[in-house]
Formats: C-alpha cells, structure tokens, sequence
C-alpha cells in the first residue's frame, strides 16, 4: 500500500468518527429532551390522577353529607386535600337544601403545579 | 487488522462502519422515543376521557337528584298524575342532561291499614341532543318511590335503585 493511499483512509477514518460523534450527540441530546418531556407529561397526568380522586373523593362526601343532613342545617364538608394540594368550595359554608330544592356544589383543587380542576354537584336532602 | 500488510480490499469493508454504526443508534433512539411520545400522548387522552365520563355522570346524577326534588314538591302540591311522561333539562359541569320521568302508581297497604296510592317515578338520564333517550345514550336510570303521608305530602323518598350505565 503507497503512502497516499495510507493517508487517504486516515482521512476518511477523521471524517466518518467525527460525523458519527455529531450524530450521536445529536441524538443523545434528542433522547434527554424527550425523556425531560415524558417526565413532565407524566407528572402532569400524575396530579390529574390525584385532582380527579380527590374531586370524586369530594364529591361522594358531599352526597353522604347531604342524605342525613336536616333543611336549613350547615351542610357538614370535611374538603381535607391531599399534602401539597388546596380545596375550594363553592358556596361556602352551605346550607343542607330544603326538600323540595336542591343545591349546587363546586369542588376546586389545585395541585402543586397550579393547575385546577373543578367539579359541580348537585345535592338533595333526604 | 494490519492496514499495511492486508490485502487493499479489506479496509474498503471497514469503510462506513462506525457511521451505519451511528445511523442504527438514531434510528433505535428514534423508535423508542417515538413509543414514548405514543404512550404518553395516549395516556394524556384517556385522562381526558375519563373527566369527561366524570363530569358527564355527576351532571346526570345532579339532574336526577333535581328532578327527584321537583317531582317532591308537585306531588306535595297534588300536580302529578299516575302515567305522566315528563322531560326536562339541566346542566352543570358544562354538560346539559335530558331527564325523562315516568310516574307510575300502584296500590299499596299503608300503615294505617287502608290502600294506599303508591308512587314511583323512573328517571332516564342521557345527554341532551335534542330527542328522547335512547338505551345506547342512557348515562343513569333510577327507580324512585315517594311515600306520602296522611296529609298527602311526601314523607320519604327511597331510592330503590340506581343504575349508571355509562
């Protein structure tokens, strides 16, 4: 083999490992950006998870609350939410309905990211 | 591999390796990312079927429990007749619900010992599109009773059942 033949593959070698280097940087970069992603959309539905039970949570206490409360009565609520999370009800304080009526409750959690998710339900008394 | 003494054939082979080297390793890292992106996008839209089935099911068990009291305050004012149809509407968490009532009546003994009118209604709850429930579309069905006292108000309301269908 002559020596510019030598140095020819030298050449190609350089440009191939360099080109190989670009290329897995780029997507090994690629790999953590959309890993970082898929663990943001995962937390995300994590707390839609933890907002949705928590609402149902509510909203189940509410309606037990309501079958043995007395028209007039303060509608007792326990809107304890899980660490880290804050409740809202609307109104507060509420009234257990007359019997012939019915009243509406919305439930509001917000999550430690700050997005809420509310849930109305409507209540009878017994 | 010695490149001096190989024959020249050879290095031609190693040619372009670590570069199909490289082509496979995107093309592995895409596939998985890809499956990643799928699943999470998947995930994400069945969270969001879920508080819509949610909010679709609390909105029909409010609009029962609304016609429940409805029904309530007209039998307390002798406005409901035996084998009456009614349909009504409402709404929360943004879903409007179509209630159709049905009111049956049946003899009873009562506590007194004297026959008695029993009455019961049958709740359908479906979203409303602007026509009667049909069984594919029935979110909750419930069969009432409202028990009335001597002075023929409603006394009790019992709840003999309550079917969520969807």
């Amino acid at each position: 083999m002559t020596t510019v033949q030598r140095r020819r593959d030298r050449g190609e070698t350089l440009v191939e490992i360099v080109l190989t280097v670009v290329i897995i940087g780029i997507a090994v970069s690629a790999l953590v950006s959309g890993l970082a992603t898929v663990a943001n959309a995962a937390g995300a539905q994590r707390e839609s998870v933890v907002a949705d039970t928590t609402l149902r949570n509510l909203a189940e206490a509410a309606k037990t609350a309501a079958g043995t409360c007395t028209p007039g009565e303060t509608l007792r609520l326990d809107p304890t939410p899980p660490e880290g999370w804050s409740t809202q009800v609307e109104p507060r304080d509420p009234l257990c309905p007359d019997l012939d009526a019915t009243l509406a409750v919305t439930f509001t959690v917000t999550g430690p990211s700050g997005r809420a998710s509310s849930l109305e339900v409507v209540l009878r008394s017994p | 591999m010695n490149m001096l003494t190989d024959t020249p054939s050879t290095p031609h082979h190693d040619r372009g390796a670590a570069l199909v080297v490289a082509v496979a390793f995107v093309l592995m890292i895409g596939t998985i990312m890809a499956g990643l992106t799928s699943m999470v996008t998947s995930g994400l839209d069945n969270r969001v079927a879920l508080e819509e089935l949610r909010d679709r099911q609390y909105a029909a068990d409010g609009a029962i429990e609304s016609a429940i009291a409805t029904t309530r305050s007209a039998i307390d004012r002798g406005g409901v007749r035996c084998d009456d149809v009614t349909t009504t509407t409402a709404k929360a968490n943004d879903v409007t619900v179509r209630v159709e009532q049905l009111v049956i009546c049946d003899a009873a003994i009562g506590s007194t010992g004297l026959p008695v009118t029993q009455i019961s209604s049958v709740f359908t709850a479906c979203r409303d599109r602007g026509a009667a429930c049909t069984d594919d579309d029935v979110i909750v069905r419930a069969l009432v009773g409202f028990e009335v006292g001597d002075d023929g108000t409603v006394v009790h309301v019992p709840v003999h059942s309550w079917s969520v269908t969807r």
